[in-house]
């Protein structure tokens, strides 16, 4: 840290502690409510970092606060089960507010980012909030998501994970980094998402039945990624988070430094993660080490009350090592690795080293946004983004002296687009787009390996209509979307002499959605969902081909399939059993025609590394049926009991047989107790957690080389407290997850071939924010 | 430079027509974006391995037998050419393994390779019924045996199989690694090829 920055930190933290008192006789009223069912919440805390005073509401949820200066307080409310709310209130005259907390079930972060967030209409949607982001700093994206019911992780040990989101994931599920679907290389299990999770303000899965107003191939999920609005409160604000994680070692280094100068806003994110090898109860995973950065920066203008800018602009890196017993040359590797207790290669010591096989992956995006606003319920938004992705992935190769990546990928993205949002009229509001996108990727060559992903170039235009009206308790929402995919590719031969060859494709996707919903009555509130969504063909199911050392097999591209057609039924029902007893659960049904899957083929082909099965991309019907709970018991005011399950079944119809890689059916049980104030220490939180994982039931062993694991169960438990000095305010966190160090093997790890899944693990870290 | 001043310019220009040019300059400067992919480099397959020749000598110089295994595309879909012949009866022969890169011109010599990395190879020689016996004749530096030399000893007429497997980064010190057994080697298989064996 650099003398200057120490200068300017002592002066913001100087100067907030010696506002002058005058005119000091001002009133804040309000009320606190739940934002979901409009109910007064009682003992809800209030702290005002000015006074360093706190107060709390009352039986209706009031509260009143005198003896104010004439000028504006940042006052935070929080309470059990509900996420902080952080808000900066002008006193320059007395007022009256209602603030509205969040169970995090629906969204309604700040006044500014509703405001300005896209709404979902009536998708279901769940979020992580920031205090859940900040106490989990070492987690990578996909770990962070599982917190939410119905979503899962398919993890290739290390930290490399992609989210699974009611059965759907790469690329059926779709990542939204700031308004803008990721482009990276998603076909891939070992494809982790090239997202920093310490960007966001907020993480939102949708767990709808079509995402319309998204470019990209999505069969109905969505998550979002959102950084949030910087908004216009003109104070500088700093925020710097550290924690160390026992297993792997890892120190993770997050900061964020944000003000509004001379009208512009700006806002600064930088994330440094080191870990070295984890570690199961018993051994060593040599070589699951992983580095990670990140630097975002985010700049805010208006022009006129009208014209509102954005820039946005983030670069990441991270490299990630790959257990080194799971890399294997042929059949009988595998076959031998299969039957081990302890991995091959596995060191007794710890280390930080990253050998081969890792990974080593840049992302960098670059968002334009401008905004008009004709009246406030009438805008126009124009977006542009560009993305560029570099994916070299460094094996094992037959000379030691050969320091190439075997896997060397460069992918171009242009985006734009023009979305329109308005009132009809007072019932009724239109929103309508069309988006434009350009993606190159190329292959460097520098793997002397023939390349499993072939160069290509795609276009992408998509035209968007969504109507939604409300009469008396119902809303209503009907939806369409149109996209055209052009894809031209250019490959090598797999035949001698090798010749370049060039293939197209098209594509026309349609889509449409109905969506009804009831609003809360009895404090009910239903919702149903009908979606029909199209997803074209990736490029791997097209035309990948050649030997994925991953699953030690030859897959082979079918560059004749079909786009996939899903058709998903939805229904959501959220309110109160009983008093204080909360239920949110959905159901859904997912049919999906043309389901694009690889299958093994009758061919087993001889090289001189021996025999490989041979993998063939081929189309059958699916289904998938789901059901996720979320219940929360808040039998008083210091303690909350919430109970989460999901059950999910992935049939393949047309064989009969299971879907492989669908999510085990789970559930967890966490009991929280809040003291709001235990000396100088505020809102000191306990919480105790037990996570059921049942057994999947056994796909075909064709497909798979063993048959599911035994269920398990994991325990953690957490503690966090807020101290605040002066304007300063500190939050401490000790997490500890797989307490009673648990030996598992988890069914969505690709690790589970070769090793146990992790042990022990204690998280230990301090949030500083000013 | 004339289009980003007027980029910048308009960017300023508080107005409606301002937006919508700023709109139409960037969707125009999306379209101007190549979208042909470009054309991959068809890679020099350096590591490849497209044939492993046994070359037999027997100890009296008389006899000269030879397999091999030769695959010119790789993993690619064209079926390998394998060729066996015949052994003698209670015979010993010297064996010698050549690996060669012939997909590439000039062809290259990796059996050379592997004996300079030898500490980091092993050839592992797997009979199958073939009632013949494979010791090693040649050592890396550590003095455990590579295998690119060995000598075989046949036995009464049989009928069987010997695969020939080698591995990369095996553990040359595990238990019996040295004297041939697979077992305890671990590491990666670069090659394992099986010829049919008949003792005449």
């Amino acid at each position: 840290m650099s003398y200057k920055y120490l200068i300017l930190l002592w002066f913001v933290i100087y100067s907030a502690v010696t506002v002058s008192a005058q005119n000091c006789n001002r009133t804040l009223k309000g009320r606190v409510l739940d934002s979901h069912d409009k109910t007064p919440l009682e003992f809800v805390s209030i702290y005002i970092k000015e006074t360093a005073t706190s107060f709390t509401t009352d039986s209706v949820g009031s509260f009143l606060i005198d003896q104010l200066c004439a000028k504006g307080y940042h006052i935070s409310f929080s309470y059990i089960g509900y996420e902080n709310r952080d808000m900066f209130i002008s006193t320059v005259s007395d007022s009256t507010i209602t603030v509205l907390l969040d169970q995090g079930c629906h969204v309604l972060g700040e006044v500014e980012v509703t405001a300005s967030n896209e709404n979902e209409g009536l998708q279901n949607s769940q979020n992580i909030n920031a205090q859940y982001l900040n106490q989990n700093s070492n987690q990578n994206l996909s770990e962070l998501l599982q917190h939410i019911s119905g979503v899962s992780s398919i993890k290739s040990g290390g930290d490399i994970g992609i989210p699974v989101v009611q059965g759907m994931y790469g690329n059926r599920l779709m990542i939204m980094n700031n308004g803008i679907a990721q482009a990276g290389q998603q076909w891939g299990l070992d494809h982790s998402p090239e997202i920093d999770p310490g960007i966001a303000k907020y993480i939102k899965v949708i767990k709808g039945v079509a995402a319309l107003q998204y470019q990209g191939s999505s069969l109905g999920n969505v998550i979002l990624i959102d950084p949030g609005s910087i908004g216009i409160e003109p104070h500088f604000h700093a925020k710097i988070n550290y924690s160390y994680a026992t297993n792997g070692r890892s120190n993770n280094f997050h900061t964020e430094l944000k003000n509004v100068t001379h009208g512009i806003g700006w806002k600064v994110i930088a994330t440094l993660k080191k870990g070295g090898d984890k570690r199961t109860s018993d051994y060593y995973l040599t070589n699951t080490g992983n580095r990670m950065e990140n630097i975002a920066v985010q700049l805010e203008k208006s022009i006129s009350k009208k014209w509102k800018n954005q820039l946005f602009f983030s670069t990441f890196h991270s490299k990630n090592g790959i257990l080194r017993g799971s890399h294997i040359g042929n059949i009988s590797d595998l076959q031998e690795a299969l039957h081990r207790d302890v991995p091959f290669f596995t060191a007794s010591e710890f280390s930080y080293d990253i050998d081969r096989p890792f990974q080593d992956v840049r992302h960098t995006l670059t968002k334009v946004t401008t905004k008009y606003y004709f009246t406030d319920n009438n805008k126009l938004e124009f977006n542009y983004a560009y993305q560029k992705n570099i994916r070299k992935e460094f094996d094992i190769r037959r000379s030691n002296d050969n320091t190439n990546p075997a896997l060397s990928l460069s992918l171009d993205s242009h985006f734009a687009e023009l979305q329109y949002e308005g009132e009809l009229n007072s019932k009724a509001t239109i929103h309508t787009g069309v988006q434009f996108n350009n993606i190159l990727n190329t292959n460097i060559p520098e793997t002397d390996i023939l390349p499993l992903i072939p160069n290509y170039a795609s276009q992408q235009l998509g035209f968007f209509g969504i109507y939604k009206a409300n009469f008396d308790h119902w809303n209503y929402e009907m939806g369409t979307r149109l996209e055209f995919i052009d894809l031209k590719v250019a490959t090598i031969s797999q035949s001698l002499p090798r010749i370049i060859e060039h293939f197209q494709n098209t594509f026309l996707n349609k889509s449409l959605s109905l969506g009804i919903s009831r609003d809360v009555v009895n404090s009910w509130n239903t919702t149903l969902n009908i979606g029909f969504t199209q997803r074209q063909p990736a490029v791997n199911e097209l035309y990948s081909n050649g030997l994925h050392q991953g699953v030690s097999g030859i897959e082979i591209g079918n560059s004749t399939l079909n786009p996939e057609a899903s058709m998903k039924t939805s229904l959501t029902l959220s309110g109160k059993l009983i008093e204080k007893l909360k239920l949110e659960t959905t159901v859904y049904l997912q049919r999906i025609n043309n389901y694009i899957y690889l299958y093994p083929d009758s061919e087993v082909r001889l090289t001189i590394r021996g025999a490989f099965p041979v993998f063939r991309y081929g189309q059958t019907n699916a289904s998938i049926a789901g059901w996720d709970v979320d219940l929360k018991y808040a039998p008083h005011y210091r303690w909350l009991l919430n109970f989460q399950s999901s059950l999910l079944k992935g049939k393949d119809i047309t064989h009969q047989t299971r879907l492989i890689y669908m999510p085990s059916n789970n559930g967890k049980l966490t009991l929280q107790h809040i003291v709001p104030k235990m000396g100088k220490i505020k809102n000191m939180t306990f919480q105790l957690s037990e996570n059921w994982v049942f057994r999947q039931k056994s796909s075909e062993l064709v497909q798979d080389f063993l048959p599911p694991p035994s269920g398990y169960s994991l325990l953690g438990a957490s503690i966090s407290g807020d101290l605040h000095l002066k304007s300063v305010k500190c939050t401490f966190y000790l997490n500890a997850e797989n307490l009673l160090n648990t030996k598992y093997r988890d069914y969505l790890n690709r690790m589970r071939y070769f090793a146990d899944d992790t042990g022990l693990n204690v998280v230990i870290g301090a949030l500083i924010g000013i | 430079m004339h289009l980003k001043r007027y980029f910048c310019a308009h960017l300023l220009y508080v107005s409606m027509t301002g937006y919508f040019r700023l709109v139409v300059f960037s969707l125009i400067f999306m379209y101007l974006i190549g979208c042909e992919p470009i054309d991959p480099v068809i890679p020099n397959e350096e590591e490849l391995i497209t044939t492993l020749e046994f070359r037999l000598v027997s100890s009296d110089q008389q006899d000269t037998i030879l397999f091999s295994f030769k695959d010119l595309d790789g993993d690619g879909g064209l079926s390998p050419v394998i060729q066996n012949e015949k052994l003698k009866v209670h015979t010993t022969y010297n064996g010698m393994l050549t690996l060669r890169n012939d997909a590439i011109n000039p062809s290259s010599d990796i059996s050379m390779e592997v004996e300079e990395e030898g500490n980091a190879h092993q050839f592992f020689y797997v009979v199958n019924n073939a009632g013949i016996s494979v010791k090693y004749a040649d050592k890396d530096a550590n003095g455990n045996p590579i295998g690119l030399k060995t000598t075989i000893t046949t036995g009464n007429q049989a009928t069987g199989e010997l695969t020939i497997i080698l591995r990369h980064n095996p553990d040359k010190f595990g238990s019996s690694v040295s004297d041939g057994l697979i077992d305890q080697a671990g590491g990666e298989t670069d090659i394992e090829v099986t010829f049919q064996i008949d003792v005449i």
